[in-house]
């Protein structure tokens, strides 16, 4: 993974161990609980959600917390519901909840079609959405399907909570908007207007890897055909996940047709800003499948759109 | 699938009577007799195994592919509490030297300490080894061992170290070069002269890391009361290992044994007697302490042996028909660190095999063997012989384009043709029998190949990029002339039979046919063979397993020492039958007078009476155990053909197989299902490598796939469904008439893989010359064809 390529060039290569260094555990019943830990342990401290990453990172020790926090007891985490327009995710919610959920079938099925590519079933079900997004790997797939849909995620620390709009929560290459003490409890989506339609397409070595790029979009047609919303996220081409912005603007209050999907394809290639990958190809190759993937995305999402009327 | 002889299998060993088995078990699809216990978790595999006292050991490991050790500070290890002990280099006074070639004109040795002492020369190269009183603390043990390196210029690409001026990977060398060899038969310049077309390319195998389920171990226990060293640990070769121990450790052979546990697999690259097996076992003396040692992932990606990592270039003079007069090949082969019996292997086999099933008179091939700063070359799955596959069918593949030909057509004119067997090829070995042509006549209607063409036509015309890849191909088996395998064969007093084989099955299902061959030459019921393998105290010699040699060795060994078996007991029931030994008949657990049926007394009686010496003919000693050690007048040759269909996404590069067909020869089958199993095993790492396989270093040597998320292993998604069938043609060079199958998918799928691709390929005119076919490298054959439209 380029995660790992890229530590191991910082942090140099280490004994090829894959034993973890020494820690304490903790396993909190409360929320509350876990952010007094969090708090007394700052830096030192990791929380463990579904732990296929964090647990990875520990095995090749480029991660060493002195205490981990489990949240796996905590309960009221793990929810899919859907409320006065919002579609509201808990943190510990799995990749298999997530994919198997009626309310996001029916409401965001791109979201289900995020998540039925991220690693393995064995990932999928353990590893949660929150877990994901506070890990911010800029190859997570999580990441690209929430700046579609401009969710909010709900962070909570020991003063309260606050609200982090997506746009705002990807930080940095595994640096999310949180703040040490603080943890994600719930993501927030808006529902979708009639008329909408979504698409994740993941381009891989093989069933099961990371990206070499991947490309969400969501977009919602009025009944006219004009686009009212354009939300495209991308995935693997940037230090963090990014959103496609001018891609987007070429599509919002236009009708949609082949030239303008054209249009917002190329555009996406000069939003992203992808690196060379010795696995997985140049910077040139990875530019160019952002094109093509966002176009394929978006024939998917517009027909989608166009049935949902 | 014949369910009535699987009945049996199982019926008998739940103790239900098993119906008798007129016609034999040897060509039946009988399930795996071993896998009663291996799917119910009752395998016994090194990372199960404990021993009183043991401690485990965390190896220190060199960070650079090349570095100068200036120095090593092992002060801190003592003081973590539970840390046991700590070696480096310098307490290693007494331990010999790792195997390496004998120097000749060609060969150039390369002395290797079990760990590194003033160089270290490749990521991974162990240094130090920490014990512990468990595997955590040793690891953390490991990183308080203070290694200063002065690091020093590595040379990676196997080209780049060829050339003059390179940094050296052995200074005692004046070059890389560790064999250089030159083999010319014919009248190559005659037949360059001669042809209308010279046909050059330049291919490259990849390095691959052969990835067994299960990685590398072992375990060590010295009893000083009987100086005996007790070591369990996964290799397919488990004399070998006790020898090469006894040696390097100054132990008398006598003094060693060696147990082989179940194993998860090795495809080669535990045959090799590695550092970590001589350094644990060294602490297991010095320590007084057994020592246990299970390879990480990682390590096993890193330091265990890799395969491939081979360069060649091409030349064939090709008449205007499609003949192919001659070749010049020259192979560069990437060694790795050192000069390994294991890394000479790979080349010096390609160059005996490389003109495949062609008769070609005229050939000159040369071979580089080269040092780089990356972990030794070792067998895997083939070991030199898909590499021989990969140069000639890519070859053949580029003449027929080259020549507007059909992949089928030129194979057709370039066959040795059936009367021409036994043939002897400019590799110097002497092929037993073959009918290429008829396979390939079945492999096309098998594949229904004309239809396929048709298809692909439709395709073509729907803008699709559509691809059919045909290679056949040939191997060398039943390793060999100089090389016997041994088995023996007890029957206890109650009638069991218990079977010894030589060398150390590690996931094949060699139980299952050798319980068949055994049990149908004495006429008993395949649930009364039992058979033993990976203990040095079971026989007095064994060799190796490997090289799909089994079937032809073992099994002839087992059926040899069965028929002596047979003879002594037809001796015994002579005189219970008071009948002549000649005319008695082993069947369904009896022994019959074949003229007087009512005559018969069974197997168990007779088993009884060897043991009680009055019931003996005159003469005949008790106890029935034979053994023996069988070597082959020759090797053997299984051959085949494979065709794929493939698909390739014009707009991102990304390749699909389609359809996969196969048919091969490789003898009389003795148990088909586990033949199929093997093929499609065998064809999964072949598209392996064809699709997504590839070890990677930086340019300082640093290894980039560390893990299997970096490095990728085949799966379901790989292949569709492979469809398989064979022609049958016995070899007379062993009583079975086996050839051998370990290995025959992985040589066979590559070019037939990449073949494909290079059809589908064929409206931009672009040679696939290198692999993984990875999609932004295919994207960029299409890019840079000049062809491109959009």
């Amino acid at each position: 993974m380029e995660t790992f390529i890229l530590v191991f060039k910082v942090l140099g290569f280490g004994d090829l161990c894959l034993y973890p260094a020494s820690f304490e555990y903790y396993a909190p019943a409360s929320l509350d609980e876990a952010i007094d830990l969090l708090n007394k342990h700052r830096e030192e401290a990791r929380v463990l959600a579904g732990g296929h990453s964090l647990i990875p990172m520990m095995k090749l020790r480029v991660l060493r917390p002195a205490y981990v926090i489990d949240l796996n007891r905590v309960k009221g985490l793990k929810y899919i519901e859907e409320k006065g327009g919002e579609i509201r995710i808990g943190a510990l919610t799995t990749y298999y909840d997530v994919i198997t959920s009626d309310i996001v079938k029916r409401r965001v099925p791109i979201l289900a079609e995020c998540a039925s590519v991220v690693a393995d079933p064995q990932v999928r079900n353990w590893g949660t959405i929150g877990g994901s997004l506070s890990h911010c790997d800029p190859s997570g797939d999580m990441g690209s399907s929430i700046l579609a849909l401009r969710a909010k995620m709900v962070a909570k620390g020991s003063s309260g909570e606050r609200v982090i709009e997506s746009d705002d929560w990807f930080v940095g290459s595994f640096q999310s908007a949180l703040k040490t003490g603080e943890i994600l409890r719930e993501i927030v989506i808006p529902t979708p207007k009639p008329g909408s339609g979504g698409a994740y397409l993941k381009l891989e070595r093989k069933a099961g890897d990371y990206a070499i790029a991947a490309v969400g979009v969501q977009v919602t047609l009025d009944g006219s055909g004009s686009c009212t919303y354009a939300g495209i996220g991308l995935t693997a081409v940037g230090p963090t996940n990014l959103r496609a912005k001018k891609a987007e603007q070429a599509l919002v209050g236009r009708k949609v047709d082949d030239r303008v999907i054209e249009e917002a394809a190329r555009a996406a290639t000069e939003d992203c800003r992808p690196t060379d990958d010795p696995l997985r190809g140049s910077a040139e190759y990875k530019r160019a499948m952002v094109g093509v993937l966002t176009k394929r995305a978006l024939n998917k999402a517009l027909a989608d759109a166009k049935r949902s009327r | 699938m014949d369910m009535s002889a699987t009945s049996v299998v199982v019926g008998e060993r739940r103790g239900v009577k098993p119906k008798p088995e007129k016609e034999g078990f040897v060509g039946k699809p009988l399930k795996r007799v071993e896998d009663l216990k291996l799917v119910r978790g009752l395998g016994g595999f090194i990372g199960d195994l404990k021993v009183e006292g043991m401690v485990y050991a965390a190896f220190v490991r060199s960070p650079h592919a090349h570095a100068r050790i200036v120095g090593v500070d092992s002060s801190d290890v003592l003081r973590l509490d539970g840390v046991i002990g700590v070696l480096t280099a310098k307490d290693l006074g007494g331990v010999g030297n790792l195997p390496t070639v004998d120097e000749d004109a060609e060969k150039k040795p390369t002395p290797r300490r079990p760990l590194a002492v003033d160089v270290t020369r490749y990521v991974g190269e162990a240094v130090a080894v920490v014990l512990a009183k468990d595997r955590y603390t040793a690891e953390d043990a490991a990183e308080l061992v203070r290694v200063d390196y002065e690091p020093l210029e590595a040379v990676v690409d196997v080209e780049e170290a060829l050339k003059p001026g390179s940094p050296l990977v052995h200074d005692h060398l004046k070059s890389n070069v560790c064999y250089h060899s030159v083999n010319t038969v014919g009248d190559v310049e005659d037949a360059f002269a001669k042809a209308d077309h010279v046909v050059s390319l330049r291919l490259v195998n990849q390095r691959l890391a052969p990835a067994p389920l299960e990685t590398r171990g072992i375990l060590a226990s010295y009893d000083r009361g009987n100086g005996e060293l007790k070591v369990w640990a996964t290799t397919q070769d488990p004399h070998g290992l006790r020898d090469t121990l006894a040696s390097i450790l100054g132990l008398p052979q006598s003094g060693v044994r060696v147990i082989a546990p179940d194993m998860g697999g090795a495809f080669g690259s535990k045959i090799s007697v590695y550092p970590e097996d001589v350094v644990v076992s060294y602490a297991a003396i010095r320590f007084n302490r057994p020592v246990k040692w299970v390879e990480t992932r990682r390590e096993n990606i890193v330091t265990t042996t890799h395969g491939r990592g081979q360069v060649q270039y091409v030349e064939a003079a090709v008449r205007a028909d499609g003949r192919i007069l001659g070749l010049r090949v020259k192979i560069i082969s990437d060694s790795g660190a050192y000069n390994t019996p294991g890394a000479l292997d790979n080349p010096t086999l390609t160059a005996q095999m490389f003109t495949g099933e062609y008769d070609i008179k005229a050939a000159r091939v040369e071979v580089y063997s080269v040092l780089t700063n990356k972990v030794p070359q070792d067998a895997y799955r083939g070991a030199g012989r898909p590499e021989a596959a990969y140069l000639i069918e890519r070859t053949m593949n580029v003449i027929a384009r080259k020549l507007g030909m059909d992949p089928i057509d030129i194979r057709r004119i370039n066959y040795i043709p059936r009367e021409a067997f036994p043939y002897t090829t400019p590799g110097g070995l002497t092929y037993d029998l073959a009918d290429y042509e008829a396979n390939l006549e079945r492999a096309l209607e098998f594949s229904a190949y004309t239809r396929l063409r048709r298809e692909q036509g439709e395709a073509r015309r729907q803008g699709r990029l559509m691809g059919i890849g045909v290679a056949t191909w040939t191997e060398i088996c039943g390793f060999g002339p100089g090389l016997p395998q041994t088995a023996a064969v007890t029957v206890t007093p109650a009638g069991e039979v218990m079977v010894s084989i030589g060398g150390h099955p590690h996931g094949q299902g060699h139980h299952t046919p050798i319980a068949q061959i055994v049990a149908d030459e004495l006429g008993v019921d395949i649930g009364r063979v039992s058979v033993r393998h990976g203990d040095t105290a079971l026989l007095p010699w064994s060799s190796l397993t490997a090289g799909s040699r089994s079937a032809a060795l073992t099994g002839s060994a087992a059926l040899l020492s069965a028929r002596k078996i047979k003879r002594k007991m037809s001796l015994i029931a002579s005189k219970l039958l008071d009948s002549d030994s000649s005319e008695l008949v082993f069947s369904d657990g009896f022994v019959y007078s074949k003229s007087n049926p009512s005559r018969k007394v069974r197997f168990e009686e007779v088993a009884d009476a060897a043991y009680k010496p009055w019931k003996l003919p005159e003469g005949l000693e008790p106890t029935l155990y034979e053994y023996t050690a069988y070597t082959p007048p020759d090797y053997v040759f299984p051959y085949g053909t494979h065709i794929a269909v493939v698909e390739v996404d014009r707009d991102t590069g990304e390749v699909e197989v389609l359809k996969y067909f196969a048919v091969d020869d490789i003898g009389r089958v003795i148990n088909p299902m586990l033949v199929e199993g093997q093929v499609h095993g065998g064809i999964m790492q072949g598209a392996g490598q064809a699709l997504i396989e590839e070890v990677a270093y930086d340019g300082g040597g640093q290894p980039l796939t560390q893990s299997f998320a970096e490095y990728l292993i085949p799966s379901t998604q790989t292949l569709p469904n492979i469809e398989w069938t064979r022609t049958e043609t016995p070899t007379p060079r062993n009583p079975l008439g086996v050839k051998g199958v370990g290995e025959a998918g992985t040589i066979a799928a590559t070019p037939t893989i990449v073949n494909a691709v290079e059809d589908a390929l064929s409206e931009y005119n672009v040679v696939v010359d290198r692999m993984p076919l990875r999609a932004d490298y295919i994207l960029s054959l299409i890019n840079n064809s000049g062809k491109r439209q959009n």
